[in-house]
């Protein structure tokens, strides 16, 4: 009788703790859906937004909140800088790219993987400890712990992964799946079997890493007697 | 005795009658009316002397009764921006004559009414030149004396920067040609700039500016200049290869400026014009065709690039870059044909400033080497 009264209470004991700790992860699950993966922090001509793949394509403003799962787009000579809120980096996405934001909290840890559908994107992501931060194109996925660089799906979807500092593990999700290692000054070229060439960054990709960073609009107007031509270009004052 | 008593009280009355009649004469009152909308006001010449001869009719003074000796004490005064007293600028005292109205230009020019001294305070005077336009309030004074020099009335005129209407506020001697950054052909540099009354000579000085980092000011006043302090008169319009002291280099960046004396009783003025630059460019070869050869290169770039990497876009947004390849190819073509020229051009950024020859090139080249850092080109016909 005493054990049946000491079972009800153990049940009921843990019953409550289930509920509460319920309770809790909600609490914690609703704080975290407030508070958005990454910001757009700045944008050059053309950037739309769509929460899901079902939703309409909308014109993306500055300032505009990115939540786990939503998209950006850029179009031609395009830019939207955007920037995860846990201050763990900075994406510069260029002209003519998709790509989705997905974060995962794992306990204080918050894992972000940005897979890039099609474009280019450069990144500065700061050293991370111990959260993963992924990049996923259609033929890798590119493990970062504190870089500078870009990724750029290329002709057949290929995947090319430069770094200017630290180190980057690239695994290839096509033909040969391995793991290779890109450090700083080097740069990884896909081949059509998934093997992934390394390279010493040429003169060609530091330019490349370079002009990333441009993101901010110059003109110059030059009058001649015959009329007026304007050039409107990207220069690197940001 | 009776008969001498009313003498006596008549000769006092005449007296006293005579002398407030006379007294009621020499009584001047002034009046001043200024003119509204002002002719063309230089604003130097009119703050180094406003009373001098050939400055335009700007006010009226009225006398009245007419014909009675008199002289006046003119002042212009100025507060500055932000001040609570007006300070005197310049003053002048006129010769005796014989009370009229008369018009400001009529000082000094009508034998009747002759300045006998004038003053002005040099460092007020530097101080509003250098701002290089009205600021703050102007008022004249003109105050009326007997030739004892008893005080007979004044007149006070605030001359608001609104009413005075000064049509050349900006800069007074300012350049007209060449335009400040532009860049011009080595043949012929014509260096016209503003006609400021008052004015007796004009004098140019010029240099090269080889270092980016040089001021303005630094690269003008170091040694060897281009033009070393040419006198050219009251010319407003010279030809610099008239005046020059060494050859101009296609490629290289001139700073110039021109100032002008005016003379005043006590000496001069000297008026400065704001430094400008420009390029020489050589119409024939080297530089013209170099700016023309890399946006000839940059436009085949960005063509060849947006052909052979077509961005994935939908149909409105392909039409748009349709259109756009089609008007670079237009203006190519142009370009090639030789119907526009760059051996006269100016070269602007955004926020207004200007490029010289080497910054052009170099910005140019970094172009064509990365066409896919232009946004966008447009060419907009005279």
């Amino acid at each position: 009788m005493l054990n049946r009264k000491n079972n009800s209470s153990s049940k009921i004991l843990l019953l409550s703790l289930l509920l509460m700790g319920s309770i809790l992860f909600l609490g914690i699950n609703s704080g975290d859906n407030e508070t958005p993966i990454a910001l757009v922090k700045k944008i050059v001509k053309k950037v739309t937004h769509r929460v899901d793949v079902e939703a309409d394509w909308e014109t993306a403003k500055t300032g505009m909140p990115v939540n786990n799962g939503e998209q950006v787009k850029t179009g031609f000579r395009s830019l939207a800088l955007v920037l995860f809120t846990d201050g763990s980096g900075l994406l510069r996405v260029r002209e003519n790219s998709i790509l989705n934001i997905y974060g995962k909290q794992n306990g204080k840890n918050l894992n972000k993987n940005t897979v890039i559908e099609k474009g280019f994107v450069g990144f500065e992501i700061n050293k991370q400890e111990a959260e993963e931060f992924k990049f996923t194109t259609p033929t890798a996925v590119a493990a970062i712990r504190g870089t500078e660089g870009f990724i750029e799906i290329g002709e057949n979807n290929l995947s090319i992964v430069a770094c200017s500092e630290g180190k980057i593990e690239v695994e290839s999700l096509i033909g040969m799946k391995r793991k290779i290692f890109v450090e700083g000054g080097f740069f990884a070229v896909q081949q059509a079997n998934g093997y992934f060439k390394i390279k010493k960054l040429t003169e060609e990709m530091m330019n490349k890493l370079k002009n990333t960073r441009n993101s901010s609009l110059e003109k110059i107007l030059i009058e001649t007697k015959e009329g007026k031509i304007e050039i409107e270009y990207y220069s690197d004052d940001e | 005795m009776m008969e001498s008593r009313k003498s006596y009280v008549f000769l006092v009355l005449f007296i006293i009658l005579n002398v407030s009649v006379l007294h009621a004469q020499e009584k001047v009152t002034a009046n001043i009316t200024v003119f509204q909308p002002l002719p063309e006001v230089s604003f130097a010449a009119f703050l180094t002397n406003p009373f001098i001869q050939g400055t335009p009719r700007i006010f009226q003074i009225q006398l009245s009764p007419h014909g009675v000796d008199v002289y006046l004490v003119g002042t212009l005064k100025w507060r500055k921006p932000g001040q609570g007293s007006f300070l005197p600028l310049t003053t002048f005292k006129t010769k005796v004559f014989k009370s009229r109205d008369f018009y400001n230009d009529e000082i000094n020019s009508n034998p009747y009414i002759q300045i006998d001294e004038t003053d002005y305070d040099n460092d007020l005077l530097q101080e509003n030149l250098k701002m290089g336009k009205p600021a703050g309030l102007y008022e004249l004074m003109i105050q009326v004396y007997d030739p004892n020099g008893e005080f007979l009335d004044d007149e006070i005129v605030d001359l608001g920067i609104k009413n005075l209407g000064f049509v050349n506020p900006a800069q007074t001697l300012e350049f007209i040609q060449p335009l400040a950054g532009s860049y011009q052909d080595v043949g012929g540099v014509i260096l016209t700039w503003s006609e400021v009354i008052g004015v007796a000579d004009f004098i140019i000085l010029a240099n090269e500016r080889t270092d980016k980092s040089e001021s303005f000011e630094e690269a003008l006043k170091k040694g060897n200049p281009i033009v070393d302090n040419k006198r050219v008169g009251l010319k407003t319009s010279v030809n610099l290869r008239e005046l020059l002291d060494r050859e101009l280099i296609p490629g290289h960046e001139i700073v110039i400026q021109v100032r002008g004396i005016i003379p005043n009783p006590g000496g001069q003025n000297i008026l400065y014009s704001e430094i400008i630059n420009f390029n020489i460019t050589d119409g024939n070869s080297t530089s013209a065709e170099k700016i023309s050869g890399e946006i000839v290169m940059l436009l085949e770039k960005v063509i060849d690039e947006m052909k052979q990497n077509p961005p994935d876009v939908d149909a409105e947004e392909q039409e748009k870059l349709d259109d756009f390849i089609q008007s670079l190819e237009e203006l190519l073509q142009k370009m090639i044909d030789g119907e526009i020229t760059f051996d006269q051009m100016l070269v602007t950024t955004k926020d207004g400033g200007t490029l010289n020859y080497p910054e052009f090139i170099q910005l140019l080249e970094k172009l064509v080497q990365f066409p896919n850092l232009i946004t966008n080109i447009n060419f907009e016909e005279k």
